[in-house]
């Protein structure tokens, strides 16, 4: 069986995860990351989050709060092998106009290579998974139709199948953001701080994010 | 059943039908006999001025016209439409893709006669999904230039499963003004026609192209007498977790996917006949590739080649082009050679050449590596081969 064993997410001004029971507000980015670093979501180094595109950085927030809530999997062990698959409605759109933006603004001479860098969709993932040391599957899955629950359904499949131990799903948009770390049921595991995978996917179903994102949080929070 | 871990069932992925359309021109043989020719469709790029970016060549399709709209559709469509076998409409459809039809980006920034918003890549699932005419579930799989390797993977993770009948995978991107200045402010491309796994290798050529690539359980297909390219007998996704631009110096993450991609098939290096490499034409990627083989393979040297000097850099598109010239080589029991190749790095010496070589095996990898330190390895098999 999979199951869910961490759940973070970050909206405009609150963040929060499941099993912890994290909960938080914040005014600006600063302080979110100065919380962050405190509930040891974060360690030192920071992330280059200044060089993150928008969606690079809600999606590390949520990762980073997402990995931090699971306490059945040792997310430190450099043989653990978790992948990291993303999601969200416009792909990389603000990044590419951005980057098009200052290219055209050089007089169509030079584009800034570290714009570019995010012009992909899978940028966003790719960059947590650089940052936290994830060395599994990393790809972008969107589906136009049950985003989520269709990327949290790949990611249950691929973790079931065998292909990676672990593996974070996340859907992010340059406003908020969710991660579920979903694996298999393993020696450590207990009731108390992990979900049916399939459980939480209907629980979406029945609270489609974005317009939902609040709905959802409330029902998936109250799951345990 | 389970073998190391991986589920293992019955059912063997099959790829039934593909095609594609390369700066060699329409069609895998354009590009499989220009590729056994040596020679490269790597040309001076006209669509639009280079002459402030570091090179002024990449792989353009000559038939493609911008004035005539999307790119992109200008590929897909004459691909699907001319396709000789039924595409089941229970099949599922995976887009591959990069950048998509970013020319609406380029045209809404350069003179607000587009909308940006049209390039996002649901839209051009939908109209590939109606030209299709498939009814299974639809995604867009975006994985650096391992995209459309890593759709095949997950396509076929899903028919082994039994979760899915069949899928119908599309892998395309455009040469574009955006695309090229890019590579060119990260000077990630060789000023001249690229020419990887040359110890004068300085970067990509800038590619286009699309393809697709129909797989299914064997049984359906040979129920419904549909014709088998090879099988897709396996596959590895990992990542380096190591630097946005540069791959990991020693290949530890593509070593991770070409030996996940072995176990899935369940078989030794030894088994492998050919390598179907990435072959990017960068200093590191060329260097860190050859590190994984020799990792994953050992002594056990086997013919490899890119045929990135060839047709350019197809990003989204490349993993899947290069499976299908890979399915032609078992066909044809030979590699092309690596094209452009003059003076072969030491590194890749006995591996790669630039002479066809014969191969005695039925069974190829196919590796492709991209931006985020993303790994992907494709096992494939010719069936009722020696």
């Amino acid at each position: 069986m999979v199951v869910v064993s961490g759940l973070g997410w970050v909206t405009l001004h609150a963040f929060g995860s499941v099993f912890r029971k994290l909960q938080g507000t914040f005014s600006d980015r600063k302080e979110l990351v100065n919380q962050l670093v405190q509930h040891q979501v974060f360690h030192q180094p920071l992330p280059p989050l200044g060089r993150y595109d928008q969606v690079s950085r809600v999606t590390c927030y949520a990762v980073g709060l997402c990995l931090a809530d699971a306490s059945t999997i040792d997310n430190t062990d450099p043989a653990r092998e978790i992948g990291i698959m993303g999601a969200n409605e416009t792909g990389c759109l603000q990044s590419n106009v951005d980057y098009f933006q200052d290219f055209v603004s050089s007089g169509r001479n030079l584009g800034r290579g570290n714009l570019f860098v995010y012009t992909l969709p899978s940028s966003p993932v790719a960059a947590s998974s650089i940052y936290f040391g994830l060395t599994g599957p990393v790809f972008y899955l969107s589906f136009p139709q049950h985003r989520l629950a269709g990327l949290l359904r790949a990611a249950q499949h691929i973790v079931a199948s065998g292909e990676s131990e672990a593996l974070v799903a996340v859907d992010a948009s340059e406003t908020q953001g969710i991660a579920f770390l979903l694996n298999r049921v393993g020696p450590k595991s207990h009731p108390s701080v992990e979900m049916n995978a399939t459980r939480i996917i209907e629980q979406i179903e029945k609270h489609p994010i974005p317009d939902a994102f609040d709905g959802f949080l409330e029902a998936v929070t109250k799951l345990p | 059943m389970e073998i190391g871990g991986f589920f293992m069932s019955e059912v063997k992925v099959v790829a039934v039908h593909g095609e594609m359309v390369t700066a060699y021109g329409w069609g895998v043989d354009a590009a499989w006999q220009g590729l056994c020719r040596g020679q490269t469709a790597i040309s001076d790029i006209q669509r639009f001025d280079t002459h402030a970016l570091t090179t002024p060549f990449g792989g353009v399709i000559a038939d493609l016209d911008p004035r005539k709209g999307s790119l992109i559709m200008q590929m897909i469509v004459p691909l699907l439409e001319s396709c000789p076998v039924p595409i089941p409409h229970d099949a599922a459809l995976f887009l591959a893709t990069i950048n998509g039809e970013i020319h609406h980006v380029e045209r809404s920034v350069l003179d607000q006669t587009d909308d940006a918003d049209r390039s996002r890549p649901d839209d051009l699932l939908h109209r590939i999904g109606d030209i299709a005419r498939v009814e299974g579930p639809q995604a867009i799989v975006s994985a650096a230039c391992t995209s459309s390797a890593t759709a095949i993977a997950y396509g076929a993770s899903q028919i082994r499963a039994g979760a899915l009948p069949s899928a119908l995978i599309v892998g395309c991107d455009q040469l574009s003004e955006f695309v090229l200045s890019g590579f060119s402010a990260l000077m990630a491309l060789d000023p001249e026609r690229s020419k990887p796994f040359d110890v004068h290798r300085r970067g990509l050529s800038i590619g286009e192209g699309a393809g697709y690539l129909l797989i299914m359980d064997e049984a359906r297909a040979r129920k419904d007498g549909l014709p088998i390219l090879g099988e897709v007998a396996g596959w590895g996704l990992a990542a380096d977790a190591n630097h946005m631009t540069g791959p990991d110096r020693e290949g530890k993450g593509l070593a991770a996917a070409m030996t996940k991609a072995l176990k899935s098939a369940d078989i030794s290096p030894t088994e492998v006949g050919s390598i179907a490499a990435h072959g990017s034409g960068t200093p590191y990627n060329d260097s860190m590739e050859m590190k994984a083989i020799k990792k994953v393979f050992g002594s056990h040297v086997i013919p490899a080649y890119s045929i990135k000097g060839g047709t350019g850099h197809t990003l989204g598109g490349a993993g899947l082009i290069e499976a299908l010239v890979a399915l032609k080589s078992m066909e044809e029991e030979h590699v092309p050679p690596t094209v452009n190749l003059t003076d072969i790095d030491p590194e890749a010496h006995g591996w790669v050449q630039n002479q066809c070589q014969q191969v005695d095996r039925n069974v190829t990898l196919s590796s492709n590596a991209g931006f985020g330190g993303i790994n992907s390895a494709l096992v494939l098999r010719r069936l009722n081969g020696r």
